[in-house]
């Protein structure tokens, strides 16, 4: 009898309890962020130093020593090197990113010696077709010359400017105050 | 509608008060009457399921919807519109005529309560003598939906949402009924208007605390509307995680709108009988009933009011359908019947007890009726307090974690 | 005892018939393939060796013959041992220990539907994780992968060597579908429901056939193998360091301990040390992720009751959980944290304070929401008394961690069987009591759940206050060639203990790997559950177990 009466109380003070705190919650600051309109910079700017975005790769630092290549467990890069048939020297062809397929996991970034091959804060790329988001980022037809360590200092671009020219239509080239530059 | 119909056919068409004609008078008036209570009802549907969104929303830490419209005040529109346009199907196997009208009883059993709501003094569709019993009677309409609909489906999930809600519906019909019946007694007529002129204007003088039996009854009245508009902590055959929506899962397009609107517009009743029964309606504080009746700015006053206690209500019921886990099928049985049902009859022989002991105008219920009003608001002030507490407790370490502080109230819309 | 003390007494009971490994191989004892299961009898039910508890149940394709290898555990006496049996490859065949422990009918089944083991006088062999009309046992060494199932292609065409799309933008055109339709016919016999693979609970992609009488079911059969990816196949033929960011997606939501786990396993067989401050930020990585874990598994089980603003409060401190996982790894939820040899990045400036002012906000949160929902009565009688685990039955069917726990059984490898640094740490084990109900409810595994995540904070700040300096990684060469041998290395993750039994022969890949992970006991222990409850309550027990299917079918 008694078991009853206190099932009772307890439900009334237990859910009377339950109704203040969502109650409190009325009062305090929601979470949420409206992206990508309603806020002041845009989240690319916002993320930490170590984000692993995007892959982009500053060719004029690759030396063309395929680590990358080598240390992706899932094989979504694609770097070929080439004799020049005139003068003998390496030039570096092909540079593919399949963005598709890349799980942002880093080893590859890790094993970079130059720290040509980095992440960006880009996270947001999206394409009708998958052949779009391989991210090619050096063009057929105009190979690169390796850096050379004693050669003239490399031009290095600012990070994430060269993938942010790559996404076609992508969200990126929308939000906030971020402009799309040329390499 | 019929004495405003009467009245305009004595003074402005008395050529027209031959029998026929006051049939026909008396049908334009009761469909413009009806049409104006379903606009009202659809409007509110629409617009409480977009203000629940928000205040669910805030209550999750969240925004909710602020995009279509100013404020996301259009978003039931675009849901209106896209549940118009989607694709009509009717599954293989279901029984076409019966999955075809179940959703119109449904729509019929929520929307013949509108008919008897006391809006204000001299407003109200149909002044019935027996206007409670007939909201409580039409509302069991809604079983005869929700079975067709449920089984019709041809889909075992359905069918158990359909058997469920059908189970629930009807068993809480009786506290429901019994919770009204102590209203009734103190009232002394079943005529909704009737009851409310029997109330007073300040708080101590509405039904609730005019004995301790009728301040229990409006919990338990409360709980057996929640349940019969299978609300949170009730709504296990709808939004239960086995399936989508129970008996309304096989519906789309416009037969869903109508499940939809008859949930939503439920609200607005359960809170309006509520008010009514134990919050005093339209009465306003000072203002005798005759008063009330006789001037127009007092009616319209008198509608501000009913409808604030209306909204106050449904946004308690809201708040408890995202702070309350739900009951299984047999927990929300036994509380039907070993719980609401006994402690309503204890109600009742309580307040029967207590009328005829008691009374309301002597000294003994005049200080009852101020203690119980004193208890009330102290469980409102403690309520108050606690959500001071909580915020309190947060408010700190959260200003150190982000920087930004932490007040944030619900008017404030992102 | 020791393994040779464990391994003696074998031998006096059943003399040649258990030999004892080699000095210097592996340590297991060897038993022929038909005296198993009194072997395994004799290790469950004698009170020296007590080992009450098959953790995993491992096949490995030896190429001249088939290894079946058993792990052992007492959770009593805290010592284990390795059964090895060999089994001829062409017709594999061993007597079953299910009779033994229970957990081992699907630990057969899974090794019968990947390698082809033929487990005789079990009651209910057949495929598991594979469709059923699959052909082939994809664990062997010799297994050609098929082209094509059902007329769906198993190749993708590389983006890398197609040419750029067509400027017109023509898209590919899907496949006919009619040929799905021959897989899912008619399911004849009484009221069969199916609570499909697609389900509003947050749980993954699972599905239990519901053999119901109205309400109340009969039984839920589960059928697993929806998000089944062959890791352990894919793990034969990537790098060691290169699978690490493989082992994020065992467990998703336990990203960091899986991530420990396999550490561990490849460091014990390099017999590599990690450095004392990396040990710490496993430790600390470990916690987080544990309360970020046991945030998800509390609040998506009150949503699975019905009250969704819980779940929601807690996705909130997840997500500063995610953000201390950002600004630490880089990753919010597929971390790829550690590496072999210690982790990847140090503690970035601030870090420590900001977890610590977390952690000040977070812990009267969960007083809030203890008042909100753990509290609430109509919460706590939809979950006291359900489905009550008697601690003799959770350690039978292998269950581990909170499940385990909640059963009162006082296991928690970081206090039993101490690795990394935690054996510097003070803190308790909550168990479960019966806290409103009997021990080994629905109500104790949420509520022991939750207590974890106060326990977790202590060891939190403990770890912060007395982070040690130095190297957070021991250097090893870019290109890993671990030396042969076998080591099964366990971590308590927050779903119970994630084992990896890992056989390398020298090679720079792993020759099997195989995960042994807390949720594919757990469902194996629902269909037991399940007579008499309603389907209600159904929903409550596989919320309250904790189940992801990533866990479950890797």
């Amino acid at each position: 009898m008694s078991r009853y009466f206190k099932n009772i109380s307890n439900s009334v003070l237990s859910i009377l309890e339950g109704m203040t705190v969502t109650l409190s919650w009325m009062f305090r600051r929601p979470y949420t962020v409206q992206w990508p309109d309603k806020i002041e910079k845009s989240i690319e700017d916002t993320l930490p130093e170590r984000y692993r975005g995007l892959l982009e790769v500053e060719t004029s630092l690759c030396i063309g020593c395929m680590a990358c290549m080598k240390e992706c467990p899932i094989e979504c890069i694609a770097v070929s090197i080439e004799r020049d048939a005139v003068t003998k020297e390496r030039r570096i062809t092909q540079f593919d990113i399949d963005a598709s397929k890349c799980m942002v996991c880093g080893l590859c970034v890790e094993a970079c010696p130059t720290g040509g091959l980095r992440h960006t804060t880009q996270f947001a790329a999206a394409d009708g077709d998958i052949r779009n988001l391989v991210l090619r980022y050096i063009e057929k037809g105009s190979p690169v010359a390796p850096h050379a360590p004693k050669g003239p200092a490399p031009v290095v671009r600012p990070r994430g400017s060269i993938v942010a020219a790559k996404i076609k239509n992508g969200f990126s080239a929308r939000s906030a105050g971020q402009a799309a530059e040329k390499p | 509608m019929w004495p405003l119909a009467k009245y305009v056919l004595e003074n402005y068409l008395p050529r027209a008060s031959s029998a026929t004609g006051q049939v026909v008078v008396y049908l334009i008036f009761a469909l413009a009457g009806a049409g104006i209570l379903l606009g009202f009802a659809s409007a509110f549907a629409g617009v409480s399921s977009f203000v629940e969104r928000r205040v669910a929303a805030r209550m999750m830490s969240r925004v909710g919807p602020n995009r279509v419209g100013p404020q996301g005040l259009l978003q039931f529109m675009a849901d209106g519109l896209k549940l118009v346009l989607k694709e009509d199907l009717i599954p293989v196997g279901a029984n076409r005529l019966l999955f075809r009208i179940a959703p119109y009883f449904v729509f019929a059993g929520m929307f013949g309560t509108f008919v008897a709501l006391p809006f204000s003094a001299r407003l109200v569709a149909a002044n019935l003598d027996v206007g409670i019993l007939y909201i409580l009677s039409i509302t069991a309409l809604v079983v005869v939906g929700i079975i067709l609909g449920g089984w019709s489906s041809n889909s075992k999930w359905s069918l158990f949402g359909g058997l469920r809600s059908a189970a629930q519906i009807i068993s809480y019909e009786i506290p429901a009924g019994l919770a009204v019946l102590v209203v009734v007694l103190h009232a002394g007529g079943l005529s909704t208007q009737r009851i409310i002129e029997a109330q007073g204007g300040m708080p101590w003088n509405w039904f609730i605390f005019y004995s301790p039996f009728s301040l229990i009854a409006f919990p338990v009245y409360f709980t057996a509307a929640l349940a019969e508009g299978n609300r949170t902590p009730f709504d296990l055959p709808e939004a239960e995680s086995e399936l989508v929506a129970g008996y309304s899962t096989e519906y789309s397009g416009f037969r869903f709108v109508v499940f939809f609107f008859a949930e939503w517009a439920n609200l607005w009743i359960m809170s309006a009988i509520a008010v009514l029964c134990f919050f005093g309606g339209w009465r306003i504080p000072f203002v005798s009933v005759a008063a009330t009746y006789s001037t127009w700015y007092l009616i319209l006053l008198g509608l501000a009011i009913f409808c604030f206690k209306t909204l106050t209500l449904v946004l308690v019921v809201i708040q408890l359908r995202w702070t309350l886990p739900r009951l299984r099928v047999d927990q929300m049985m036994s509380m039907c019947w070993k719980y609401l049902i006994p402690i309503a009859f204890v109600c009742i022989l309580g307040t029967m007890t207590w009328i005829v002991f008691v009374g309301q105008d002597t000294m003994p219920g005049t200080a009852a009726r101020f203690v119980l009003f004193a208890a009330g608001a102290a469980i409102a002030v403690r309520q108050i307090v606690r959500t001071w507490f909580n915020y309190r407790a947060d408010r700190a370490t959260y200003t150190k974690l982000t920087g930004q502080p932490l007040w944030y109230p619900p008017y404030r819309l992102p | 005892m020791t393994f040779n003390e464990l391994s003696e007494r074998l031998r006096t009971k059943f003399g040649d018939a258990a030999a004892p490994s080699a000095e210097g191989a592996p340590q297991a004892v060897t038993v022929p393939g038909p005296a198993i299961e009194q072997v395994a009898r004799f290790c469950k039910e004698d009170p020296e060796l007590d080992l009450n508890a098959l953790s995993c149940l491992a096949g490995v394709d030896r190429k001249d013959r088939i290894e079946l290898v058993y792990h052992l555990l007492s959770y009593r006496k805290g010592h284990e041992l390795v059964l090895k049996a060999a089994l001829d490859r062409a017709k594999p065949e061993i007597p079953t220990v299910e009779s033994v422990w229970k957990t081992a009918n699907w630990h057969e089944r899974e090794c019968f539907d990947l390698l082809g083991v033929n487990f005789l006088g079990h009651s209910d062999l057949r495929r598991i994780l594979l469709p059923d009309d699959w052909v082939g046992y994809p664990l062997r060494k010799d297994y050609v992968a098929p082209t094509e199932y059902h007329g769906m292609s198993s190749t993708r065409v590389n983006p890398l060597q197609q040419p750029d799309a067509p400027a017109d933008g023509k898209r590919s055109e899907l496949k006919d579908l009619s040929q799905l339709k021959s897989l899912y016919g008619p399911v004849a016999g009484e009221m069969i429901v199916n609570m499909g693979p697609q389900h509003p609970s947050t749980h993954g992609v699972l599905n239990f056939l519901l053999v119901t009488d109205g309400e109340v079911m009969h039984k839920a059969v589960p059928h697993i193998g929806y998000l089944h990816r062959g890791m352990e196949k894919m793990a034969e033929s990537i790098s060691y360091p290169g699978y690490m960011p493989f082992t994020d997606r065992l467990d998703y939501l336990a990203a960091m301990s899986a991530n420990q786990g396999y550490a561990m396993a490849v460091e014990k067989l390099l017999g590599c040390a990690v450095p004392p401050r990396g040990e710490y930020l496993r430790v600390l990585a470990c916690e987080l992720n544990r309360i970020a874990s046991h945030l998800v598994a509390t609040g998506s089980m009150a949503m699975d009751i019905g009250a969704f603003t819980p779940f929601l409060h807690w996705l909130r401190e997840r997500e500063y959980i995610n953000d201390i996982m950002e600004e630490l790894s880089g990753s919010r939820l597929t971390y790829n944290y550690m590496r072999i040899g210690g982790v990847a990045h140090d503690l970035p400036e601030g870090m420590a304070d900001k977890i610590l002012r977390w952690m000040d906000h977070f812990e009267p949160i969960i007083g809030e929401f203890d008042r909100l929902i753990s509290n609430n009565e109509i919460f706590v009688q939809r979950l006291a008394n359900v489905a009550v685990v008697s601690a003799e039955d959770a350690v039978d069917f292998g269950l581990v961690g909170p499940n385990l726990r909640a059963s009162a059984v006082p296991w928690d490898l970081r206090r039993n069987m101490p690795y990394s640094a935690y054996a510097d740490f003070q803190f308790d084990i909550p168990l479960g009591q019966g806290f409103r109900g009997t021990a080994g409810d629905c109500y104790d595994r949420f509520v022991v759940r939750v207590l974890e995540m106060r326990e977790s904070c202590r060891i939190l700040r403990q770890a912060l206050a007395k982070m040690p300096a130095g190297d957070i990684r021991t250097k090893l060469p870019k290109r890993i060639k671990v030396p042969p041998g076998e080591t099964y290395a366990r971590v308590e993750a927050p779903r119970g203990e994630m084992g990896f039994y890992l056989i390398s022969d020298g090679q720079e890949t792993p020759y099997r790997l195989k995960v042994r992970t807390g949720s594919f006991t757990a469902m194996s222990i629902i269909e037991k559950l399940s007579h008499g409850v309603m389907i209600a309550d159904l929903v409550a027990i596989i919320g309250s177990l904790d189940v992801v299917a990533p866990e479950v079918d890797r």
